[in-house]
Order: C-alpha cells, then structure tokens, then sequence
C-alpha cells in the first residue's frame, strides 16, 4: 500500500477552486471548490458563502487551481475493459484476453495478461478515466477473473490494483462460445464441444453441479486434490466473487437467472445486455446492475433487436445503468457516450452517473469512488466545458490526489 | 402519404418507411411547400460565400427554389436546425446486413484479389434494414463500397431512400477501390505491400487504352486501322483500367500509413490516375504532399487509435491538421449501422481544432463533391433533401426532428422505433 503514495506531488494538498461541480452525490455545485488531503477529498462546497452554505476554506500551502468556467467531475470508470489484455498496436504478441482453450477457465485473472505498457492507458486517463475493470475476453462460458485497477502511471501491476475492490468473473453466454467451441472438437480437449444455447446451459449447470459434488468429495475421507476451476466456482456460489455476465438476448438472460436461482448465486452485472430493456422488470427483480453500448447494433444475431433507448428503458425501471466501453478507443469518450442518451429521456445526472457511480456500485467500489464526496478518493476529472459536450476537453485528471495528466503538458494524442 | 401494410412489410420487418415516401413524391410532385424559422447550414465549404442563413426554405417538385430570410410561412420550424443530412463514405450499407452472418454479407469479393469488374450496385439492396435507422437519423447518402482484395470492385453513391437500386444510386461506378498497406495483403493473393502494388502496375501496364483516331472538330475523322475481326472486344475487366488511364474513372484509394498515401500519390503520378484517398489516418505525415497535389482526402473514423502497425501515427487532430495544411477534406465514420454517429466524429475533430462550419462541410457535401455531385449542399435550384435537427447538428444531446428527401417528408420509423414503441411499456 505504500507504494502508492510514493511521489512527490502526493504530499500536496490540492484545492480546485470556482469550478461547476458535478458530484453524482447531490445537485450540481455551481462555482464549487473541492479540497484535497492526502489524496482523499477533504472538503466540498461553494466557493462562496451562500444561502447559509459557509465557503469551503481552503487550507494554506495547498496548490490551488482557478478552475473558473471549468466542470469538476468524479473521475470516470469503465466497468468494461480489455485494456493491457490486448496491448498496443494489435497484433498476434499481443492478443492476450481469450484463453480459449476450453469453455471453463475460472482459474485465470485478467491479471496476469496487463501490459502496463500499453499505449492506451495514457490516453484513458487523458480522456478522465481512473477506474476500469479489466475482464477476461467472452470467448468462454466461464472467462476467469477480473482486474478491477486504477490508472496510476506505475510500473508495478500492484501499485495499480484497486486495494480492497471485490473479486469479480466474467461469463459468457449467447453466440460467442457457441461460435468458438461449435467450431472444432480440437478446440475443447475437455470434450465440451457446445454448438446451441442448450449446450451452453447444460454445460454450465454440470460445472455449477461438479463444484457441489466438488465440495461435499473435499469433506470425505481421500478428498479429491484441490481444483482451482472448482474453487473459484465455489466462490461464486457463496457470492464471495461478483458475476458479470456478457450477454445480450433476453432468452440467454433468463437462462443464466435460471441458474443462478437453482445455485443461489446472484449476478451483480449484464454485460451488454442490449435486450435487457424487454425484461427490464426481471432485471430489476433480480437486482442486477446493466453495463450497455449506446448506439451499437446488428454487429450479430444478438445485437438485431438493441436498440438506443435500452440504457432510458432500464433507468426508469430503477436498474442502475452504466456506460461501458469494451474497447481502448471509446473509453476516451465515455463521457461523449452517456450524453447520446439524453435524447432519449436521460437526464444529466442520469448521464453522469452512468459513467461514475453506478459503474462504482457494480464494481463493488462505491464507498471508495464514484462521486465527489467528503472521505472518498480524490479521483477526478476536469473538463474545459460541460462534459456531456462533444467540443468539451479533459484538462486534467487526478487518481488519490495525483494528477495523472494535464492537457498543457501533453504532447498531441 | 400511407398505403396499407402489404404481408411483405411484416415479413421484412422493416416498417413501411421504404416505400411510403416514394408514393408520397408521386402524390406532392406539384406541390408547394415551404419550412421556414430556422437556422439552415448549406453544407459548403467557408469562403466562397456564406455557410448558412437564417430564415426558411420554399420546396417546389422536389427541388429548393428559395432559401434565405425572406421565407416565412409554412411549417414553423421553430428555430431548429435545417442541414444536409451525413453523407458517409466507405460504408457498406446495402451490401452487408449482420457483421458476423456470413450469409448476409456481400461486401467482399475474395475469389480473386484483382475484381474491376466488381460492382456494388449489383449487389445493393435497397431494402436494407439499416437504411430506415440511417436516414431516420440524418444520414442521406453514401459511398458504398467494396472490400477484399487489391482491387475490390466499383464504389457507388447511394440514397440512403429508394426502393429500388435505380431510385437509390446517384453515381454508379463513382470510383474503383484499390486497398493500399496490409488491407490489400490476402490469402488469394499478395502477401506484401510490395506484391500488392506491383499487381496493380502489372495490371494498368497491361491494359493500354485502345489509341482513338484523332479527330478535329469540322474535318473527317482521319484514316483508322480497320477493324480486326478476330480481335475481342475488351473484357469488363479491362474497360475499367482503360476508363482509369483516360481519367474517366477515379480511384478510391484506401490507404492508412503514411507510406502507403505515399505509394498511391506515386502510383497517380506514374499513371496519371484520378483519385481520392479514402482513411489516411496517418495523412497529416504526409500533408504537404497532399496539399500540393490537391487530393482530396476522406478521412477518418476521426477517433482511429494508434492501435495498429498500419497507423501508429493515429490522431484526433489529423483532419485538422489537414485541412489547415490546405487538404481538400471529408470525413467518414467507417461503422455502416452507427452512420448516424458520423456527427459525433465531426464534434470531435471540432474539439481538436477543425473549424465547425469546416466540419459540417465534411460530414454533408464536400465528399459527394469529391466526386462531381451537387448532394449534401443546399443550394437554390438544388435538390430539396435536408435534415432538422432540435439543435447543432454534432452534439450527441441534439436529435433529429424530420428528414426530407426530394421534397418529400419521410416517416422516420424503422425497425428500431418499431422495437421502441412495442415494448416502452411492458405487457
């Protein structure tokens, strides 16, 4: 833990005066100043006494930026990436998200594949990005583990792990396995070839199956030697991992609640999800959270029926939605993406926090990021102009109080 | 402007917006009808003459035959924003239906990596489930185009309305695509950069334009070779290298790295080949080049990333970097669903330093202007096809309030409001 307060503009305080704050944990702060201690937001109000509301006194010796006429917001999370797991350029060296060797690999950690040289991270965080989950590709029924990180420029993959952020695992249903184990015998030694949604389903239910059989085997006298796959699987039964589901039609949606129901798991997140707005109350029900494109379609079969309302449809059924990106390049415009659905009904704020605290809450981080408040991190982004702007520029973003880029000091993209 | 829903309609599962507009052009091909209080954007380039105007627009037969201040009356547009409408290129709309459903897909002719005789419009389906969710969102044209290969066939610019292919082409071949760097790399064919462009010199070499007896206006033709019998006509194929060499047709070329742009100016100088070049992610390397030349340039996505060995040198500002290196530019989304997205890119390159009345020029009419068409302008006398948006037009908050092709109001449904409108309330 250490390790990430090592650097010397750490041990400055930090103040951000008489910009427009949006904390997605109240109304909008007109000329707001936020303070920053140790990498913690220590205080946060109107630059100005008004209304009652005492001016934010800013403490002595803290850097202090004149934010005037600029928009402060918490830093932007993407509860969706592969980033580091398909470093820059692509290329066969660097195709490190899919182990697609068999449809259950519970036992692998998108971890282990993070090149923290990856070009894209330096333009994450150019454009205000500081939190993202990094999930193993949707080749596989049971992908493996996530990397939820923070995008601190550091050498070390443990000076970026999000400290204390739950475990979360990525499955897979629909097409994808289908299309990669449907296709060869070679490709799935473990003998489960899957070439319809039955199989898929099937296959799942026999894995969940096995790690119970699993569990009561390791009670007995000559228990059976440990099984990482089935220890993870174990784990997701007694909800100590957060399931994230790609998906995308609603019959492979209700398929895996099915399963859940039977194995008692729950299903923190729909990844995808683009039909979700047809069963937005089963969704609800089930409190699962939704990770959706805005404008993406007919890619595939699944994505036929999506349709650009899905993220409107699901907020007003009182899912929490979050914009996701899948990719390095929209990332970088998150913030451009959540806008798109104002035209279907979203609000600012409904905006806003697709991109900062509902992606917080489905990663199981809320009480740490995701809005600007007293006691959470300092991760923050400042924009020349409102963020929900297409003309509008990150000017600078912070991770824990450290400024991480800073559009003066930047050369071109 | 409705007829009945035929079964056809269910079963294409497309709504009625195909042809409910092309009855509407026949039954208001007389009328007048005029659209005024509004801010209208020409889609022309700044300086030769204003950009937009406030004020409306008098519709006679399909046609603009006012524009300006002085119109009033009419639909009261109150204050929106009246535009061309996204003119795409390199799309493949109407030839690809479902990226990953090999069987609706005919965008890419891979038999053999030479295909001039290629056409898109034989393949063009007007009936696209893309189109009503394209021009239901401001996208009014396109350049479809082929891929595969070296040479992947003849691009056309389409209507994204019509409902047949004739009612939806406005020019047909409007180039011959030739794909430059990895992209012309395949398994039917080269398998490098150096193949792929000795093939084409080996290809426009080999095909000499028949000499055409010279001919002075008021005298006779002067003596001709006579016929020979036993010689066959040239072949489709090689018609289109002739039309290449005599300039009468363009070259599309799709180059990335700076290097290949390089390739295909040379390939234009050798050749003295008429062209465009079409991604140039890398285009600001080499925009002293182009500049000089004068070689329009259609670039894009603006948000290329420098994810790829073909364009590590990727960046938001490369089409303002062009286009103030005196670059003819336009720009592209390369997404055939997300065209509409095409504004967004526009927003983008304005973020990084294009001027906005530059960037709503690229998106409507400076790419069909590429190539000789008068679409995506809103000029006097021109056709009345234009978009009104409830706000700038490059702004994802803005949408699109009513779309008018040739006059004529269309419904903006497809199968996406269709979606919509049967499950926003759940049953």
């Amino acid at each position: 833990m250490f390790l990430l307060f090592v650097g010397p503009s750490l041990a400055l305080d930090l103040v951000i005066r008489h910009a427009t704050v949006l904390t997605a944990a109240g109304p909008v702060i007109q000329d707001g100043t936020v303070v920053v201690h140790d990498g913690v937001i220590s205080a946060v109000g109107p630059s100005v006494a008004r209304g009652g509301v005492p001016a934010v006194v800013a403490p002595a010796g803290a850097e202090s930026i004149d934010a005037t006429g600029m928009f402060l917001m918490p830093g932007i999370i993407d509860p969706h990436s592969h980033m580091g797991n398909y470093s820059w350029p692509g290329g066969v060296g660097h195709g490190d998200g899919n182990e697609a060797i068999e449809p259950f690999t519970p036992r692998i950690w998108a971890g282990d594949s993070i090149d923290l040289e990856d070009p894209a991270f330096a333009l994450a965080r150019a454009g205000g990005v500081t939190t993202v989950q990094v999930l193993p590709g949707s080749a596989n029924l049971i992908g493996g583990r996530s990397a939820v990180i923070k995008l601190r420029p550091r050498r070390l993959l443990d000076e970026l792990l999000f400290k204390g952020a739950p475990a979360g695992i990525k499955m897979a249903v629909g097409e994808n396995p289908k299309r990669v184990y449907g296709a060869s015998v070679a490709l799935a030694p473990s003998g489960d070839q899957i070439q319809t949604r039955m199989g898929e389903f099937a296959a799942l239910r026999r894995e969940f199956q096995s790690a119970l059989d699993y569990r009561d085997a390791r009670k007995r006298p000559n228990p059976p030697a440990r099984d990482l796959d089935l220890d993870v699987i174990l784990d997701v039964i007694d909800d100590k991992i957060l399931v994230h589901l790609h998906c995308y039609e609603t019959n492979d949606i209700l398929a895996m609640y099915r399963i859940a129901d039977e194995y008692g798991f729950r299903i923190q997140s729909l990844q995808h999800g683009l039909e979700a707005y047809k069963i937005r109350d089963v969704v609800k029900a089930h409190g699962t959270t939704l990770a959706t494109f805005t404008d993406w379609w007919g890619f595939k079969i699944e994505a036929w029926d999506a349709i650009p309302q899905n993220a409107v449809l699901a907020t007003q059924a009182g899912i929490p939605v979050s914009i996701h990106s899948d990719s390095a390049s929209f990332v970088q415009r998150l913030n451009i993406e959540a806008a798109k659905m104002m035209r279907y009904g979203w609000t600012d704020d409904d905006a806003l926090k697709s991109v900062t605290l509902w992606p917080a809450m489905m990663l199981g981080v809320e009480d740490r990021v995701g809005s600007i408040e007293v006691g959470k991190d300092a991760d923050l982004v400042l924009y020349d102009k409102d963020p929900f702007s297409v003309y509008s520029r990150a000017q600078r973003t912070w991770i824990d109080g450290e400024q991480v880029y800073d559009r003066a000091r930047s050369v071109a993209q | 402007m409705s007829r009945p829903a035929t079964r056809r309609d269910f079963l294409r599962g497309a709504g009625f917006a195909g042809a409910a507009g092309l009855l509407g052009r026949h039954a208001w091909a007389s009328e007048e009808r005029v659209y005024s209080n509004a801010r209208i954007l020409f889609g022309t380039m700044p300086g030769a003459g204003a950009t937009e105007v406030l004020g409306g627009l008098r519709v006679r037969d399909g046609l603009l035959v006012e524009v300006g201040a002085g119109v009033t009356g009419g639909v009261d547009l109150g204050g929106a924003v009246v535009w061309p409408g996204s003119w795409d290129s390199g799309t493949t709309a109407g030839i690809a239906e479902i990226g990953l459903e090999a069987s609706t897909r005919d965008d890419s002719e891979t038999s053999d990596p030479m295909q001039p005789q290629v056409r898109v419009v034989d393949a063009f389906n007007p009936q696209s489930a893309l189109f009503p969710v394209l021009r239901g969102r401001g996208v009014m044209g396109a350049l479809v185009m082929p891929g595969g290969g070296v040479v992947s066939g003849q691009a056309a610019w389409m209507r994204t309305h019509g409902d047949e292919v004739g009612a939806c082409t406005l020019l047909a071949p409007a180039g011959l695509v030739i794909q430059l760097g990895r992209a012309g790399v395949s398994d039917t064919g080269p398998s490098s950069r150096m193949g792929v462009v000795a093939r084409l010199r080996d290809a426009l070499d080999a095909n000499p334009p028949p000499k055409e007896p010279e001919r002075v206006v008021g005298k006779p033709p002067k003596w001709a070779p006579p016929v020979d019998p036993a010689k066959k006509p040239p072949t489709q194929a090689e018609r289109v290298w002739h039309d290449l060499l005599l300039r009468k047709l363009r070259v599309v070329f799709v180059a990335e790295r700076a290097s290949d742009i390089a390739v295909a100016l040379q390939l234009m100088d050798e050749y003295t080949l008429d062209g465009v070049i079409l991604g140039a992610s890398e285009g600001w390397m080499v925009a002293g080049e182009l500049a000089e030349r004068r070689v329009p340039v259609i670039v894009g996505p603006v948000t290329t990333q420098p994810d790829s060995f073909e364009h590590l040198g990727a960046r938001y500002d490369n089409a303002a970097l062009l286009h103030k290196a005196g670059v003819p530019i336009s720009l592209r989304i390369g997404d055939s669903h997300r065209a509409f997205d095409l504004t967004t890119e526009a927003g983008i390159a304005v973020a990084h330093g294009l001027p906005w009345d530059v960037a709503i020029a690229s998106i409507s009419g400076n790419s069909p202007g590429f190539f000789g068409l008068p679409n995506g302008r809103l000029t006097v006398g021109g056709e009345a096809t234009f978009v009104v948006s409830d706000g700038d037009p490059l702004e994802p908050r803005s949408s699109v309030k009513r779309v008018i092709v040739q006059g004529v109001e269309l419904a903006l449904t497809s199968r996406q409001t269709e979606l919509y409108d049967r499950f926003k309330v759940l049953r």
